[in-house]
C-alpha cells in the first residue's frame, strides 16, 4: 500500500489497482494447498466435500506441505492476512507433526505495536487474528498427533499478548493440559482458566430501540423470498 | 485529496469472490446506494463507482459487506428489534450511518465515524478496510461504527469499560457471534474467522472482562 497525502475529512480521493502476483502455481502442493483454500471458502455441501477430499490428498500425498506454506508466507510478507489465516487453518487439518513448530512461531510473531493515536481496529488486530488461528491449528495438529500436544505450552510460556494467550490456555486445556497450563500461569494471569463458554442467549446486545416508524429502506428481496409473477427476461416493446 | 496505490489480495480467501456476484444485482446496488448514502464523489477515481461489480474495488467489496450484514440471518426479513442482532445489525446500521465515504487512509485506521452535534456526520472506510478484512469481518466494522454514527463512542480510550455499557465492541461481537452461529450463505473460513474475532475483541477490548468466551 501508498498512499501521497494523507486523505483529509472532506474531499475525495483516488485509487490505482496493482495486480497480484500469482500465488499457487510453486508445485503440485502449492495448487492443492490452493484448491483448499477456494474450497474453503464456498458457501455448500459440495465444496465441503471437496474441501475434505483436499486435505486427504495433502495428508497423503503432500510431503513439502510446510515448505509450500512457509514459501506462500515469505511470497505475502506482512500483506494478505486473509490468505495467510486460510494456510494455517488449512495447515491445521493436513499438516503432520512437523508443523508444529512453525505454528508455535507464527502464533508468538510479534504484533505490530499499540499506538497512540490508532482508530478502534488497526493492523494489530488483524495480525493478531493470524496468531490466533495459529494456536487453534496446534490443537488441530495435536488432535491426529498427540505427541505434540505440548507445543502449545510453549505458547504459554512465551507470554503473549491477552488474547494469544487465552487461546492457548484454551486449547492447552481441550488438549488435556489443563494443569500444566496452570503451572505455567502467573498468579495475575491465572484467572484465565475461569473463562466459561457463554450461552448463545447471552450473547445479546441492547438496541436500545423499540421496533416503530425509523424502519426505512427494507431491503430488497431474492431468490424464493419473490411471490410475484416473474415478466421473463427478455419481453420486447411494442412498436 | 490523496491519490494511493494498493495491490489486490486473493478473493477466495477474502470472500469477495463468494459474495462478489451476489452484488451485481441492481435492485440490490440501488438500494444500499440510498440506504447509506453514497456519493459518487466519494466513490469515483478508481474506487469502483464505473464498475460496480468488479470485486477488486473498494465499492463492490463494501457492498459485500452489507449483503452480508443484510442477508446473513436464517429469519430474513424479520428485521425486529425484539430478535437477534443478527436479524436488526443491519436495520440499525443503515439508520444511524449519515453517509459512507471511500477514502485512502488514516494511519493506523480502518474505518472512522465523526458523530455530533453541528457537524457534518459521516463514516469514511480505509483501504485496511477494503483490502485487509474478510467480509465478514467488514460487516462487523460497519455495525461498530454504526454504534458510533448513533452518538455511542468508547468510555476508556479505544476500549469500552464493560460489557454492561452496551458499546460498539459489545455490539460488535455479538453480531460476529451472531453469524458464527447461524450466518448463512456464508463459508467454513468466514464463520471461524467471526467468532475468533469475537473472542480476540472480548479478550481485549473490555477494561473489565466479561467472564466468557463465545
Amino acid at each position: 500500500m501508498s498512499c501521497e497525502n494523507q486523505t483529509s475529512g472532506d474531499g475525495s480521493d483516488s485509487l490505482e489497482i496493482r495486480a497480484a502476483n500469482p500465488l499457487f502455481d510453486r508445485s503440485d502442493t502449492s495448487w492443492l494447498l490452493g484448491q483448499a483454500v477456494r474450497y474453503l471458502n464456498t458457501d455448500d455441501k459440495k465444496g465441503e466435500f471437496a474441501y475434505a477430499r483436499t486435505v486427504e490428498l495433502l495428508r497423503r500425498c503432500a510431503h513439502d506441505l510446510l515448505e509450500n506454506v512457509n514459501g506462500l508466507f515469505k511470497q505475502v510478507k506482512s500483506g494478505d492476512a486473509a490468505l495467510r489465516w486460510n494456510l494455517l487453518y488449512v495447515l491445521g487439518d493436513s499438516g503432520d507433526r512437523s508443523a508444529a513448530d512453525f505454528l508455535v512461531q507464527t502464533a508468538l510473531k510479534r504484533l505490530p505495536e499499540v499506538k497512540e493515536e490508532e482508530g478502534c481496529q488497526s493492523e494489530r488486530d488483524i495480525e493478531m487474528l493470524v496468531s490466533t488461528m495459529a494456536v487453534h491449528a496446534v490443537e488441530k495438529v495435536a488432535a491426529r498427533h498427540p505427541e505434540v500436544s505440548e507445543a502449545v505450552l510453549e505458547i504459554i510460556k512465551n507470554k503473549p499478548t491477552r488474547p494469544i494467550l487465552i487461546e492457548a490456555v484454551k486449547v492447552a486445556a481441550n488438549l488435556g493440559l489443563k494443569d500444566k497450563a496452570r503451572e505455567l500461569l502467573s498468579d495475575d494471569d491465572a484467572w484465565i482458566l475461569d473463562i466459561r463458554q457463554a450461552r448463545k442467549d447471552e450473547v445479546h446486545a441492547e438496541p436500545e430501540r423499540e421496533d416503530g416508524k425509523e424502519r426505512g429502506f427494507t431491503p430488497p428481496k431474492s431468490g424464493s423470498l419473490y411471490t410475484a409473477p416473474s415478466a421473463g427476461c427478455c419481453t420486447s416493446k411494442e412498436r | 485529496m490523496a491519490s494511493c496505490t494498493y495491490s489486490v489480495p486473493n478473493l477466495d480467501t477474502s470472500g469477495d469472490n463468494l459474495y462478489g456476484p451476489r452484488i451485481c444485482w441492481q435492485a440490490f446496488v440501488d438500494w444500499a446506494w440510498d440506504a447509506y448514502d453514497f456519493d459518487k464523489g466519494d466513490w469515483d477515481e478508481g474506487f469502483g463507482y464505473d464498475d460496480v461489480c468488479n470485486n477488486t474495488q473498494p465499492l463492490s467489496r463494501t457492498l459485500s459487506a452489507i449483503w452480508c450484514l443484510t442477508y446473513s440471518s436464517p429469519n430474513f426479513p424479520n428485521e425486529s428489534y425484539s430478535g437477534n442482532i443478527l436479524e436488526w445489525g443491519c436495520r440499525f446500521a443503515r439508520n444511524a450511518i449519515d453517509e459512507l465515504d471511500a477514502r485512502c487512509s488514516r494511519p493506523g485506521y480502518i474505518a472512522w465515524t465523526q458523530w455530533g452535534p453541528f457537524i457534518d456526520d459521516w463514516t469514511q472506510l480505509y483501504l485496511l478496510f477494503f483490502y485487509n478484512l474478510s467480509v465478514s469481518l467488514r460487516a462487523g466494522t460497519i455495525l461498530h461504527e454504526a454504534r458510533h454514527a448513533d452518538g455511542k463512542g468508547h468510555d476508556s480510550g479505544d476500549n469500552d469499560s464493560s460489557w454492561g455499557y452496551n458499546g460498539a465492541w459489545r455490539w460488535h461481537v455479538c453480531w460476529l457471534a451472531w453469524f458464527a452461529f447461524e450466518g448463512r450463505s456464508s463459508s467454513a473460513a468466514l464463520r471461524t474467522q467471526a467468532k475468533q474475532q469475537a473472542n480476540n475483541i472480548i479478550n481485549s477490548r473490555f477494561v473489565t472482562h466479561p467472564g466468557f468466551n463465545v
